[in-house]
């Protein structure tokens, strides 16, 4: 694919990001009156390395870990949610969601023989979980979505990607994944294939039809470097692989805006009157 | 420090603890970060947080401050409209002299420049209780040159710099410290203007998060050539002190003459002529 030199690809360092990222946490959380957080575990890496910069960040005993199965996800994920909520020395918390994703498929027709709704819902269904948690337990929601699946809107709205703040949005897969090895995720952790583990046999890659590093690499020189389009394929980047990754963040905009407000008024809330979300803090 | 955002009745009283420090610590001259008395991502709080430098905050601080000089980091309103962002020196029980800021940074994460009022001008303020002709820039001014070398044609003894520099591009690329390449240009610059143009430099850094961004600290103190005599940690709040020794402004001008023999009336013919050629653009 493109040529590796250094600057070609995401390189944010991992040791410094963990220090950043840990303080940074802590101050946003801190700052809404809020010392707790809650992590969703699906027994991945971003889960995993939300959970382990929440401990660093707010200690060990304020963090609620939660593992949130739903029918048809791997046994070997709730393994990994156990390996990930002992590395950061966490309790881990189990709640199946597989009434409740049956419960949903039976009173909305369809829905169980789509894989994209049910889908949908299971991640809505977590959402809520967490949610109710944080109400419960005074903890926020730390989300896990990394800079890769955002640009490519590979996320279901509302659910996996609702949560009160994205510690991993600025990060690459490929950097999660160096953070996570600075961090201590635990091997198999770190070796399993990315998968959303909604149905037997999903892995985002197979999903999406590229590589997260190919993706990375892509994105890194045409966003974060501003290349032009035309220099990347000319460097080597298939064309079909940029017009796929250029088509998924352009199609995917709609997921990273709250929803439209149709404008009459000379100030409209969030055109002309914006505010800062910290205010007063 | 850490101000807490569109909260200046807070960051009044973080002012006062400071200074209450910098006294014990014997300081001639405190200097706070940048929009230190609100905080920097305000957006549409911006106007609202306007404080004319005769009242409120800050005729209270510099009545406050005593025989110490104090530079704070306001919102001041402005007659073009939207206030300014502004550098405010509280010296003699009065504000003695204001920098408005003159580059708002208007791209990528920023939007100074939807909210705020540019400055239109480098000035030097001679301050008789500290002996010495200081100017002041504010953040992104730092980073266009020309500031620095605008406030040494007016005779400049001491830089004072101000940021809320958000923390960008963590990327160890060189071997020089595993930080922000933005704290590494900040040096750079603080070190570029105290050994290029002879004089003392005073880089006051915030730290603390809004909004998701990091503002990293790293405050320096710089004498005139180059030596860093203080530096803040990264992301702590920290009172940093050093003792300016003046003569060292005579000292490092002799070894390095470069303020006896900068060309003024070259620079500003050659500037005029490449001013006249590409024509004038709108917002020069």
């Amino acid at each position: 694919m493109l040529s590796a030199s250094a600057g070609d690809a995401p390189g944010t360092d991992p040791v410094a990001a963990a220090r950043v990222l840990e303080r940074a946490l802590r101050d946003e959380i801190h700052r809404t009156g809020l010392r707790r957080g809650v992590v969703g575990l699906s027994g991945g890496i971003d889960s995993a390395v939300s959970l382990i910069l929440g401990a660093r960040a707010l200690g060990a005993g304020n963090m609620v870990a939660i593992a949130l199965p739903v029918r048809g996800s791997s046994p070997s994920s709730l393994e990994h949610a156990r390996l990930a909520a002992a590395a950061a020395g966490v309790e881990l918390r189990v709640t199946d969601l597989a009434g409740v994703g049956d419960a949903l498929e039976a009173a909305l027709p369809g829905s169980g023989a789509d894989r994209v709704r049910r889908g949908n819902l299971a991640a809505r269904a977590r959402m809520i979980a967490l949610y109710d948690l944080s109400a419960a337990e005074r903890a926020m929601v730390i989300g896990t979505s990394n800079k890769t699946e955002i640009l490519l809107g590979y996320s279901t709205l509302w659910g996996d990607m609702a949560a009160g703040v994205q510690p991993l949005g600025d990060l690459y897969k490929c950097e999660v994944r160096a953070l996570a090895r600075v961090l201590g995720v635990p091997g198999p952790i770190l070796a399993k294939a990315p998968s959303a583990d909604l149905w037997d046999g999903q892995t985002d890659e197979g999903e999406l039809g590229f590589t997260y590093d190919d993706a990375d690499r892509v994105l890194y020189q045409w966003l974060d470097l501003h290349r032009r389009p035309e220099d990347l394929v000319k460097a080597g980047v298939p064309e079909a692989l940029f017009k796929a990754i250029h088509a998924r963040v352009l199609g995917s905009a709609f997921k990273r805006r709250m929803p439209l407000v149709l404008k009459v008024s000379s100030r409209t809330v969030s055109m002309e009157y914006r505010l800062p979300r910290d205010a007063g803090t | 420090m850490h101000p807490r955002l569109g909260d200046p009745g807070a960051n009044l009283a973080l002012h006062r603890e400071w200074m209450g420090r910098a006294r014990e610590a014997g300081a001639d001259l405190l200097v706070f970060p940048e929009l230190s008395l609100t905080g920097y991502c305000l957006r549409d709080l911006a106007s609202s947080m306007a404080t004319p430098v005769k009242e409120g905050p800050l005729a209270a601080l510099a009545r406050e401050a005593g025989d110490m000089a104090v530079m704070v980091g306001a919102v001041l309103p402005s007659r073009a409209g939207p206030p300014s962002n502004a550098a405010v020196l509280l010296e003699g029980g009065r504000a003695a002299f204001v920098h408005r800021k003159v580059y708002l940074p208007n791209h990528g994460m920023f939007e100074e420049a939807r909210y705020f009022a540019p400055g239109d001008r480098f000035r030097v303020h001679r301050s008789k209780r500290l002996g010495l002709s200081l100017g002041a820039l504010v953040c992104r001014d730092l980073w266009h040159l020309s500031s620095g070398v605008a406030l040494s044609y007016r005779g400049l003894d001491l830089l004072v710099g101000m940021s809320a520099s958000p923390g960008r591009d963590l990327r160890e690329e060189d071997g020089s410290g595993r930080s922000f390449g933005s704290l590494r240009m900040l040096q750079v610059l603080n070190e570029g203007y105290a050994r290029g143009l002879g004089v003392f430099v005073i880089h006051a850094n915030r730290v603390g998060t809004e909004e998701g961004v990091t503002f990293a600290g790293c405050s320096e103190i710089l004498d005139p050539t180059g030596r860093v005599l203080a530096r803040g940690p990264e992301g702590e709040e920290a009172l940093l002190a050093a003792d300016l020794d003046l003569d060292l402004l005579r000292r490092a001008r002799t070894a390095l003459p470069l303020e006896r023999d900068e060309k003024r009336e070259l620079v500003s013919r050659e500037v005029r002529d490449a001013l006249r050629e590409r024509g004038r653009r709108p917002g020069d």
